[in-house]
């Protein structure tokens, strides 16, 4: 089946991953839109499953992927971005001849996953009833932004609102300022389809063991409050969350501190072991005796207290002494990075973290590489697909089929 | 040695999980796969999972529920792992021989020697800057790996102090990126038997922004507010008499109409009237002129209550939400009807309020969450692996 594959630039790398990626042998429907679903699919495809992404024939290539500037050759960024390592297929879903036809195709899958509003998929012939009986092995899954039922059920799940209600921009700010938003869109989208994706790979786990097939449901609001736990419980218990700059709520110190040469430095202590060490990096040995700053809680209790001392300590000297320093004690640091230096930095290529992709229409794109390593299925990269360029070998393999 | 995990039901039933690893990515890897049914030994050494020490000041109440929460479901092991893998440890030995899965933080480096030579073992080895290149030995963090990948850039103002995303994006992603891995490594081992999976805090925030990374590689214009994240002032949402809130009009029809609807006629007079009115989707929210045009909205939408605003907002097409801090999403009637804040025990006996696991199985329901363990709660029991023992606890 694979060799049917034209070989249009990167498709050797969607076959690579096919042939080593741990889900090899995996196949998947996705009728999914927007950035939820594809990106769980996307996630799939870079571990090796066959995901067969559809795309309505007519679609406005601009338009694609809610049409999220900006665009790349005139089709939507979101497009290229999140359906990278799939194959396409154009589906008329209201159209019978189609419907049957997808229908045929699934009895071929293993995972169907949609992201239809509740009722849409029952309109395209899609619900799980009709489709566990054609593929009783089928793994059926469904994301919606608040489930199928409550007051807020009708309302949309976009990115922007679900980050809106459900407190993601409520934890940050400026020091001292109004908690704000933040202004990358996508990380509760990509959140909900990571979940998406690990519920799909739960149930195919559990497919090994019990032999059957069922139904999955992920949810937008389920999905950004686990992505946000360890803040949600802090405020389940009461506690409120001023905007505290570059501050941490629950370790101290752990902050970004102002070099002689004006950079910043972000340095992060949260065990007792790292506390020691930064004292003695610092200096300030009288430190490790003060009570004020004993463990953990004494610190956070007195963070501004603390920060007073350590920020004249960092503005004393330039960010590659305290590079030097803080690297050679064993001490948790970052410095902030742009694009421009990410993209050629050793410590990215060295670990695939981003990728340069040669497209057959969008030219070479960049974008993270795979998130997990395997040492023995590694996981690919490859273009996204020239929007249904497989049509005809899917009708023709499962013409046959019949 | 037999370990006979404990079976609670779920997708993962009977997988037989150690957990060497803290803060917050590891154990929120192994909390996902306990609240799927797998059984998860945490084992720590003598000084504890350094977030048993973590607190919200001044409340007292906050410390150690992100403990908790993160280890619930858990059991709790004290082991005094060898500094040297070629020490003897059996109990260490012993636990990795039954195990099916591992999870460790990196800088464990003689848990990782050990783990790896058990050839049957997914190993998943969790770092703050992946196994290459010039960093891969520094020890990294939540802030360093938000830094770093710039993730901060979205935040602020560019030249100010950086402003941390609150929640701990980099260390959750992980641990959700860690959970597919060793997912996809349990369905590849029938062919290839164990393996070892890398993440990192750094590689996950990086993969969590590919889709500015594929809008900056050749966009055909600046457009969009991926793009315009960077040189976007912060943005706090409009302000309503009585809460923030966020709009959406691309499907509005007739602009003019909705901003009559809306008592802004002010605006018909304003400068920037015809920015405003050629496309209303760009005009706010998210849209290309948004900033531009802020305080026309505010000033308009300040007028009323959210929920009237949001009344005329969806009679026009378009999409209106409230900001909601944590508190006010955890009592949000739609939020309590799904049932997603639910009691959990702590490993102090007491209850606290927690989140349900974030999937929903037609055939292999989760179990409910067990209380998080107290430091070395099972040591002797989990050594042995016995079940029984483990009940009579």
């Amino acid at each position: 089946l694979f060799n049917d594959v034209p070989a249009v630039g990167s498709h050797d790398t969607v076959l690579a991953a096919r042939k080593t990626g741990p889900l090899r042998g995996i196949r998947v429907f996705d009728l999914t839109a927007y950035q939820v679903g594809p990106w769980a699919t996307m996630l799939l495809g870079s571990m090796g499953a066959e995901v067969l992404h559809v795309e309505h024939p007519d679609t406005d290539w601009s338009q694609l992927s809610a049409g999220v500037q900006p665009t790349v050759n005139g089709t939507s960024v979101a497009y290229l971005a999140w359906n990278m390592n799939k194959r396409s297929i154009f589906l008329d879903m209201k159209n019978p001849d189609d419907q049957a036809l997808a229908h045929r195709i699934i009895r071929t899958c293993d995972v169907f996953v949609n992201n239809m509003r509740p009722g849409a998929a029952e309109r395209a012939k899609m619900s799980y009833e009709e489709l566990s009986a054609i593929n009783p092995l089928l793994i059926y899954c469904s994301a919606t932004g608040y489930g199928r039922s409550g007051p807020r059920a009708g309302d949309a799940g976009v990115d922007g609102h679900i980050q809106a209600i459900s407190g993601f921009w409520s934890t940050q700010g400026a020091r001292g300022g109004q908690r704000e938003t933040y202004r990358h869109y996508s990380q509760m989208d990509g959140s909900t389809g990571n979940i998406l994706a690990q519920a799909i790979l739960l149930a195919l786990v559990a497919r090994k063991r019990t032999g059957k097939g069922q139904r999955v449901d992920v949810t937008m609001i389920d999905a950004s409050a686990t992505a946000q736990l360890t803040r949600l419980i802090e405020s389940l218990e009461g506690v409120k969350h001023a905007a505290i700059g570059s501050s941490a709520y629950a370790t101290a110190p752990d902050r970004a501190f102002k070099c002689k040469d004006h950079r910043w430095i972000g340095v992060s202590v949260t065990s007792e072991l790292e506390w020691q060490r930064l004292c003695s990096a610092l200096g300030c040995e009288m430190l490790k005796s003060d009570e004020r700053f004993e463990d953990n809680r004494c610190r956070v209790s007195n963070r501004a207290e603390l920060e007073n001392i350590l920020v004249p300590i960092f503005a004393a000297r330039t960010q590659a002494y305290w590079e030097f320093t803080l690297s050679s004690a064993g001490i948790p640091f970052g410095l902030p990075l742009g694009w421009s230096t990410l993209r050629c930095h050793e410590q990215v290529i060295e670990n695939g973290y981003m990728q340069e992709i040669d497209t057959p229409l969008w030219g070479r794109l960049c974008t993270g590489g795979p998130p997990w390593h395997f040492s023995k299925t590694p996981a690919q990269t490859s273009s996204p697909p020239i929007p249904g360029e497989a049509t005809a070998e899917l009708q023709a393999e499962v013409g046959l089929a019949e | 040695m037999t370990w006979d995990a404990i079976r609670v039901g779920g997708p993962l039933e009977g997988l037989k999980v150690i957990e060497y690893a803290e803060g917050v990515a590891g154990p929120m890897a192994g909390r996902l796969l306990a609240d799927a049914g797998a059984d998860v030994v945490k084992v720590e050494p003598p000084r504890g999972d350094r977030t048993r020490g973590w607190a919200f000041a001044p409340s007292e109440v906050a410390s150690g529920r992100i403990f908790d929460a993160l280890n619930r479901s858990k059991r709790s092991v004290v082991i005094d792992v060898p500094r040297s893998s070629e020490e003897s440890c059996p109990a260490i030995d012993q636990l990795l021989s039954a195990a099916d899965v591992v999870i460790v933080d990196a800088g464990e480096l003689e848990l990782v020697d050990r783990a790896v030579k058990h050839l049957h073992l997914i190993v998943c080895v969790i770092s703050g800057w992946g196994p290459d290149g010039p960093w891969a030995g520094l020890p990294g963090g939540e802030l360093p790996a938000q830094l770093s990948s710039e993730t901060t850039s979205s935040l602020g103002q560019a030249g100010e102090e950086p402003v941390r995303l609150g929640t701990d994006h980099a260390s959750i992603v992980t641990g959700t990126y860690a959970m597919q891995g060793i997912l996809a490594a349990i369905l590849a081992f029938d062919e290839v038997g164990g393996q070892r999976i890398d993440v990192s805090l750094f590689g996950s925030l990086i993969h969590m922004r590919s889709t500015l990374w594929v809008s900056l590689s050749n966009p055909d214009r600046w457009k969009g507010f991926h793009l315009d994240s960077y040189v976007r002032p912060p943005e706090f949402g409009y302000q309503t008499k009585d809460s923030r809130m966020i709009c959406s009009l691309g499907r509005v029809q007739n602009a003019v109409q909705l901003i009559t609807d809306l008592n802004m006629e002010f605006a018909f007079t304003d400068s920037r009237w015809e920015l405003l009115s050629t496309d209303i989707a760009a005009a706010v929210g998210l849209g290309d002129n948004a900033a531009i045009l802020h305080d026309i909205w505010d000033r308009g939408l300040s007028q009323w209550k959210f929920r009237e605003a949001k009344a005329i907002i969806e009679r026009h097409g378009g999409w209106a939400t409230e900001y909601l801090d944590h508190h006010a999403f955890s009592i949000d009637e739609h939020v309590r009807t799904m049932g997603v804040i639910i009691p959990s025990a702590g490993s102090d006996g007491k209850s606290f309020l927690d989140i349900r696991a974030p999937w929903k199985f037609g055939e292999t329901p989760a179990p409910p969450p067990r209380p998080a363990p107290a430091l070395g709660q099972h040591t002797p029991q989990a050594v042995r692996c016995d079940r029984d023992d483990y009940e009579q606890t």
